[in-house]
């Protein structure tokens, strides 16, 4: 069945936060490795 | 009816009463302060990247007044140095960057069928942080001992040992600057994965969808790198480490493999986005769907991923060993393969089209041809023995500045002069802007061609006198800079004008023969679009690139 218009946005919202949060930790992650190779 | 589906009844008629009347923007100046409505913050973006192109370009102007001919002019060296340091840092930072991710703000949602940003109170923060990063980076030229005087680059020890103390501010500004770039990316990347259409498949995206999704990528990859960089910069100036000390056991040349590491997908990050631009205007301008859809989308995933392995072209004078130079060499030419099936695309769209000149397919056009001067000029120092000889010279300004003021920029004015109309409602004037037009192309190809041969002959950059030898041409370059400068004077009026008082457009699809979603909402682009989601038909109706039978 689809999706209301709303059920879509609330699942849209909740899979952008967690590709957010994935991209953000990768980002310091790089951030932090960039330091601690060059130590 | 019972008492139950009566109360459902009524929340759901309220429900719809609320998203029947959507609130418009707040009035005043609050609302550029509160906004998370993508189109506003994309406004934000593009007119803040617009100043500061003004600002960097002002800096442009003292450069070149100070080069009109041999001598010492108009200012002291230090001052000299100072001006081509932030000149290169708010170009690349304050201008051009800010004005694609304006572009991205306004464009990929109405491209995707989304209603806005995935993330939009993380959007206002990314732009409110930028106009106190570039405020911070200009402040510096009034601190004691001066700004930073050490090339955009800012290569260690000039940039830690030797480096005044304003650069603990130029630092804060390239974090801030970096964190908002690195938000923006999240955001982009966010919106694609999520926000799309539920019938939108990737293959399905506009091209300048998928570049900037490229982008983002690159982003996220690159601009940590550059944090760490800064960071590594302020902790050897204040805190006594020797992360790029050999006295302390560090190692300067590390500094310069770390900047480029960043430095060379950065380069990328201000094209890519470009070339999704032009891959939208002319398919319009040509009459034709693009040729090599999906090619285009390999291509700009294989110049991405190849700019992470080609940094070290940038030093070749290091002492690098043979076998270093001849793979960076090798890599960096083979960049050439991807980045030429993006150009013959164009080209083969454009082969046989029933091609009209409105002022976007003359940027468009303008950039297919000069960007490709600036690859190849980009090829001839990729390779290593030549590179020798042009290591520093003019003949780099020359490179760079065909690939980011005429690839780069041109494709930002193409963009404008294409969308504004959408985003405004109203048309530009058409004889002004090509009079602009031809002005700011010859202007250019005056102010950089010459630079070619000045750094054949050997002129150094990055210094404020010459020998007499280099006197003709820097007198040329200037007399084409301050003509390109003033264009911008022209190109300001046309906007103004086109905002304030331009013909009216109310059709969806500005240019007859525009693909694309964005052409489906109203003219000018209501505050808020795509409530509902566009249904399969339509989005494949509105693709640029595949022909669907029946459906139009």
């Amino acid at each position: 069945m689809p999706l209301t218009e709303d059920e879509l946005l609330a699942k849209q919202r909740k899979g952008a936060r967690i590709t957010a949060l994935i991209v953000a930790a990768i980002a310091f992650g790089i951030f932090a490795f960039t330091i601690y190779m060059s130590q | 009816m019972s008492t139950t589906t009566t109360d459902l009844q009524n929340e759901i008629d309220a429900h719809a009463t609320h998203d029947d009347h959507h609130h418009g923007p707040e009035k005043g100046l609050l609302r550029w302060v509160k906004t998370t409505n993508h189109k506003d913050i994309g406004t934000l973006y593009i007119w803040f990247a617009f100043a500061m192109l003004l600002i960097g370009g002002g800096m442009a102007m003292y450069i070149r007044a100070e080069l009109f001919q041999p001598g010492m002019q108009f200012f002291d060296p230090q001052f000299f140095n100072q001006m081509t340091t932030l000149h290169g840092l708010i170009m690349v930072f304050g201008a051009i960057m800010p004005a694609f991710v304006g572009l991205a703000n306004w464009q990929i949602p109405l491209m995707i069928g989304a209603k806005d940003m995935a993330l939009p109170r993380m959007n206002n923060w990314s732009f409110w942080i930028l106009p106190f990063a570039g405020m911070m980076l200009i402040s510096t030229l009034f601190m004691e001992g001066g700004g930073p005087a050490f090339g955009w680059t800012f290569y260690a020890p000039l940039s830690t040992t030797f480096a005044p103390d304003s650069t603990d501010f130029f630092i804060f500004a390239v974090h801030m600057l970096g964190f908002s770039s690195i938000m923006g990316a999240i955001n982009v990347i966010a919106t694609i994965m999520n926000m799309r259409a539920p019938d939108m498949k990737l293959m399905d995206m506009p091209l300048f969808v998928w570049t900037w999704f490229i982008t983002a990528f690159l982003l996220i990859a690159a601009m940590p790198v550059l944090a760490g960089a800064v960071t590594m910069m302020l902790t050897d100036r204040n805190f006594g480490t020797s992360f790029f000390d050999a006295a302390g056991g560090g190692d300067p040349v590390m500094f310069q493999h770390i900047f480029w590491f960043f430095g060379h997908p950065e380069v990328y990050i201000m094209i890519l986005p470009a070339f999704g631009i032009v891959s939208q205007i002319i398919p319009t301008f040509a009459r034709k769907p693009l040729f090599g859809y999906s090619s285009m989308v390999y291509a700009s995933a294989s110049i991405a991923l190849l700019s992470f392995v080609v940094w070290a072209h940038h030093m070749f004078l290091t002492g690098m060993p043979i076998a270093g130079q001849m793979y960076f060499m090798y890599a960096t030419i083979m960049i050439s393969v991807p980045t030429g099936v993006k150009v013959f695309n164009w080209v083969t769209t454009m082969w046989r089209g029933s091609m009209t000149f409105e002022t976007p397919m003359l940027w468009a056009v303008a950039f297919v041809i000069l960007f490709t001067i600036g690859g190849f000029s980009g090829l001839m120092l990729g390779i290593a023995p030549a590179d020798i000889q042009y290591h520093d010279t003019y003949f780099v300004v020359a490179h760079f500045h065909y690939v980011l003021v005429t690839g780069a920029l041109f494709s930002i004015i193409a963009a404008v002069f294409y969308w504004l109309p959408k985003w405004c409602g109203r048309m530009y004037n058409e004889k002004l802007a090509k009079i602009h037009f031809w002005w700011a192309v010859i202007s250019v190809n005056v102010l950089f061609f010459p630079q070619h041969f000045l750094g054949l002959a050997g002129m150094p950059r990055r210094i404020p006198d010459y020998s007499l030898q280099f006197a003709d041409f820097n007198m040329i370059s200037s007399i084409g800079g301050f003509a390109f400068g003033a264009s911008f004077i022209l190109l300001t009026y046309i906007i103004v004008d086109a905002i304030r008082n331009g013909e009216k457009v109310t059709d969806e699809r500005v240019w007859d023969s525009a693909k694309g979603l964005e052409w489906t909402v109203a003219t000018p682009a209501p505050y808020h679009t795509f409530d509902t989601p566009p249904d399969e038909k339509q989005i494949l109706a509105e693709s640029s690139h595949i022909h669907v039978e029946g459906v139009h």
